[in-house]
């Protein structure tokens, strides 16, 4: 799979890589120091900035250990995971589904309807939680698994995404099954999802990036500890009058590690995409 | 296309039901309930929170501190996102790794980015001021400056989220036959030309989500505001998202704060048909 | 396809459904919430999440109260900055789920102009009042009545680190609340320490800093240390309050700090802690539990006195005050035994075990003075303590203190920042009198 360069470009690819990858990374370095060393010792080295910075002096697990035996993270920790194995599968079916419909045919108020699933996410969710809660407070879904993952299943965005993707698959194509008398399952799950694995995958990873970092509704819906997520619990190192920093960092960088952990092998099916699909151009 | 796949013609409102019931339910009736605050106080009808804030001088530096940001950070992010992508989409050797890195600071807390950055631009011993001082560029106010603030906001909200549009155009890039690029090659076509006449508009309907999903991130940005600057100094990051917050959430104004997001919702819309203008399949031919 | 069909309308109409019913169950839900005079269990919504926490500490107190068995409590806790957004949403909506709130001093007006919290002068007597110290009891009055009493108040001292001023050569001169030190002295001592310690600013080590700095909390006690107000008398008035001759001088005064560079300048109220506890800052103005946090932090090297007065001025010390109130939804379906709830824990037996095991300075002037004649109370408890009785200065009571302390504490920060000091106390004045217009 490896392209032909020639060795100068090579080089010149690999410094452009290697310079933007230092920008990316040195914010991130320093996060990783601080979550390995004692509170004293962070703001001790904080500034100016030294060798010390970013190398701890006594090099301390304490606030990983602390995270688990202390903060009981592995609870929230799970919630989050539960969150995101029924909204990324349920979020993608539902909102490929409708993106389908929206790509593929025409039909009476298709503008409206999709001008109204485009507004659907141009108005920040801070503003709108008072009356969503209203609605699921409704509902009597309040600290229960649907209140907090139901309002987030369909996104107006995600089936954004979707649809635009699925506009390039060539309409020969369909039209060519259903002359060979294909029902729109069959098609769906023969066509159009071997040949949008790219934009699944990338789909999939908005959702779960989404249920991740997801905090203001989780924080109203989920009333009890028993079902709050991971981000709530990151939020309460910062206390009234003191912060814990290096729990905070240790949380961070282990809530990073996570989804990279999913980023890393799903890239290859961007890679795969176009492979398997030979429908394309 | 016509509907010639089907001769049911209730089929494609019965594909979008499940996803349209729960948008309206979830979402547009919320933001319906919301941006009708805007018109009633105590439950009667009136402009009169329209006139307050359009009288308010705090409403139009805010409304300016958006345009202003946003000029910059929507295009900027675009265009790094599209250089990022189009590096990651190299064939060399360890580049799976390099995706994943510039991945990498999407999925890190923006309260824990925000902190790191924050240090980083200290205006008395940061690193970026004494990476400065080495070429002998005296020590800069970065986010304790009324002229600098913005900018540095703009710096962290590009440096947390262009790993995460890049991922999306690469996506799109992925799709593309390389077969295309071979062809374009023998004919001669010089790097930019590839890159304008056949990448950009294999790409443009990604191109056209990215642009979307980016204007309403960025246009609705506001915790690094609150994190870092609370809207100042002399209230040069006071982006009108941050108010709109401020109001529904510090000062108990919803409707003041309504009558903000109506107004950051129409310019969403504006810079949105603008792109869908730009981008529209419809007005060009397939490559 | 018949199965594909069946699955989206099947989905299509559950979510409709949904709807539907659920509609009717909120009406059921608000009609059956009615005193039964059975067990009730009352929700006290607060923050603090985890063991070490209000969380931990409160439980042995909440286990007592519940040994009553007909009346329990149970917390739900949340992060401290969470817990505003919480309240903004869930009671400002008019949620019926929580019946007590932990309430912030300054924002009682706010929650009770907005009817958020329902009055509670039927379930305390005149006499019950009086037993609260003042500053305490007026933050939780609004317009007349009283919406929330204190659970506790804080006060300020000023802390400093004895390593660091050995080092420097300095000794703090004797002191105390009859014969304080001056901030003039203060900033003498600091600015030598700092020269001493890092003339040439490589060390990152500074004079002087602020526990809760660019918060009006804390600030404020400057200027009103020079007699400056908060607020005028009708709670709306600022122009000419807080931009007068005390305002600018005690702003100045500190802007000069800064610019000397003996005061740091881009560190958040978040972590001024942190580098006190680190080493990084000679004197500290902080509150009473700066004492716990440098043993939780590993600093040792600390010792403490009373607030600074400013030359000239030593009859108007003023110290930052408030603390957390408690206050009943006005929503809820049960305020009276609410309200029986928050008397246990401001006057009564909940008051002293929370005390004992927070101590944190009490709002109670029996506990004040207890702790004043009280030879084994901790030093700076006792100063506290003293401090709440004399010179703890009520903040600006108004409705609109959100917009007070968000457009203020932004021109502190700015005058920190290096702005004119007189152009940012009249712009912010302006500001904040434009918005009091609505509350008029």
């Amino acid at each position: 799979m490896l392209g032909n360069y020639k060795t100068w470009q090579k080089v010149i690819i690999y410094i452009v890589l290697v310079l933007m990858t230092i920008v990316t990374l040195f914010p991130l370095l320093w996060g990783v120091a601080c979550s390995l060393r004692t509170d004293q010792e962070i703001f001790k080295y904080a500034l100016p900035f030294s060798y010390h910075t970013l190398v701890p002096v006594d090099w301390t697990f304490q606030s990983y250990i602390d995270l688990f035996a202390r903060f009981h993270f592995e609870k929230p920790f799970l919630n989050t995971i539960i969150m995101i194995i029924i909204s990324v599968p349920l979020g993608c079916l539902v909102n490929s589904i409708a993106a389908f419909s929206f790509a593929t045919f025409n039909f009476r108020g298709k503008g409206i309807l999709f001008g109204l699933v485009l507004i659907s996410f141009m108005i920040p969710f801070d503003v709108i939680a008072m009356p969503l809660y209203n609605i699921v407070d409704g509902f009597n879904w309040v600290d229960t698994w649907p209140g907090l993952i139901a309002p987030t299943i369909a996104s107006g965005l995600v089936l954004f995404l979707f649809t635009q993707f699925f506009k390039d698959i060539p309409p020969s194509l369909i039209e060519a099954a259903r002359v060979d008398g294909a029902g729109w399952p069959t098609i769906f799950v023969k066509i159009i999802l071997p040949s949008s694995i790219p934009v699944f995958v990338t789909a999939g990873l908005m959702i779960f990036m989404d249920q991740w970092n997801a905090y203001l509704w989780p924080l109203l819906v989920a009333r009890s500890q028993d079902i709050r997520p991971l981000q709530i619990a990151l939020a309460s190192f910062k206390m009234e009058r003191s912060t814990l920093w290096s729990c905070m960092y240790a949380g961070a960088i282990f809530s990073a590690i996570i989804p990279l952990g999913m980023f890393l092998p799903f890239q290859r099916f961007f890679v795969q995409g176009i492979t398997s699909s030979g429908i394309k151009g | 296309m016509g509907n010639v796949f089907t001769k049911n013609k209730f089929l494609p409102y019965i594909l979008i039901v499940p996803a349209f019931v729960l948008i309206c339910v979830f979402k547009l009736y919320p933001i319906v309930t919301t941006l009708l605050e805007g018109f009633f106080v105590k439950g009667e009808f009136t402009l009169d929170t329209y006139n307050t804030v359009f009288q308010d001088p705090v409403f139009w530096n805010s409304l300016w501190i958006t345009i202003k940001i946003n000029i910059v950070m929507i295009p900027l992010q675009i265009v790094i996102s599209f250089i990022l992508a189009m590096m990651v989409n190299l064939t060399v050797r360890g580049i799976a790794i390099f995706r994943t890195i510039f991945y990498l600071p999407f999925t890190i807390s923006l309260t824990v980015a925000t902190i790191l950055w924050n240090m980083m631009f200290n205006a008395n011993n940061g690193i970026l001021n004494s990476f400065l001082s080495v070429f002998g560029i005296p020590a800069q106010k970065f986010l304790l400056s009324s002229s600098q603030a913005l900018w540095c906001i703009v710096i962290i909200a590009s440096w947390k989220g262009c790993g995460y549009w890049m991922m999306f155009i690469l996506a799109g890039l992925k799709n593309i036959d390389t077969s295309i690029y071979e062809s374009a090659k023998m004919d001669g076509a010089g790097f930019f030309t590839t890159v304008f006449k056949i990448t950009i508009p294999l790409i443009k309907r990604v191109l056209l989500f990215v642009c979307v999903a980016n204007t309403t991130a960025n246009v609705l940005l506001f915790v690094p505001m609150q994190l870092l600057t609370n809207g100042g100094p002399e209230g040069s990051t006071n982006v009108l998202m941050y108010e709109a917050y401020q109001s529904a959430f510090s000062y108990g104004n919803r409707s003041r704060s309504a009558v903000m997001v109506t107004v950051l919702l129409i310019l969403i819309i504006l810079i949105c048909l603008v792109q869908f203008k730009f981008l529209n399949e419809k007005e060009e031919g397939r490559a | 396809m018949k199965k594909f069909l069946a699955l989206t309308l099947v989905a299509a109409l559950a979510a409709t459904a949904a709807t539907g019913c659920g509609k009717s169950d909120g009406n059921n839900a608000s009609g059956a919430g009615g005193d039964s005079g059975e067990k009730v269990e009352l929700v006290w919504l607060s923050q603090g999440v985890g063991e070490d926490a209000w969380e931990g500490i409160t439980a042995p107190i909440l286990d007592k109260y519940n040994e009553n068995g007909k009346v329990t409590v149970k917390g739900e806790f949340y992060s401290f900055n969470d817990l505003f957004d919480v309240i903004e949403v869930k009671i400002a909506s008019g949620s019926k789920d929580y019946d007590v709130i932990s309430v912030d001093s300054p924002m009682v007006a706010s929650y009770a102009n907005r009817g958020m919290l329902a009055p509670l002068d039927e379930y305390f007597s005149d006499e019950e009042k009086a037993e609260f110290a003042e500053a305490g009891l007026e933050a939780g009055i609004w317009d007349g009545k009283l919406y929330a009493p204190p659970e506790n108040t804080s006060t300020q001292v000023l802390w400093y680190n004895t390593a660091l001023l050995e080092e420097a050569g300095i000794t703090v001169p004797e002191n105390d609340t009859t014969n304080r030190l001056t901030w003039e002295q203060v900033a003498e001592m600091a600015t030598q320490a700092k020269q001493k310690l890092d003339p040439d600013g490589t060390q990152g080590i500074y004079g002087i800093e602020w526990q809760q700095v660019s918060r009006v909390y804390q600030m404020n006690a400057l200027p009103n240390s020079m007699g400056g107000l908060n607020i005028g008398e009708d709670g709306f008035t600022v122009e000419g309050v807080i931009n007068d001759d005390a305002w600018v001088k005690a702003c100045t005064w500190y802007q000069d700090l800064v610019n000397a560079k003996v005061v740091p300048q881009g560190i958040t109220a978040d972590e001024t802690g942190d580098y006190f506890y680190s080493g990084k800052i000679v004197f500290y103005q902080g509150g009473t539990w700066t004492a716990n946090n440098c043993d939780a932090k590993g600093m040792t090297t600390y010792a403490f006195c009373p607030s600074p007065a400013f030359e000239g001025y030593e009859d108007k010390v003023a110290t930052a005050t408030g603390s957390w109130q408690f206050g009943v939804n006005a929503a809820s379906t049960h305020i009276d035994e609410s309200a029986e709830f928050v008397k246990w824990f401001t006057l009564g037996e909940g008051n002293d075990m929370w005390l004992e095991a927070n101590g944190d300075v009490p709002s109670r002037i029996e506990k004040l003075d207890e702790i004043i004649n009280d030879p084994d109370a901790p030093g700076y408890l006792k100063i506290g303590a003293e401090e709440a009785k004399t010179t703890a200065f009520p903040r600006a009571l108004t409705p609109g203190f959100n917009e007070y302390q968000t457009i203020l504490g932004n021109a502190w920060e700015d005058i920190r920042n290096g702005s004119d000091v007189k152009t940012s106390l009249d712009s912010a004045a302006k500001q904040i009198t434009d918005s009091m217009a609505q509350y008029k």
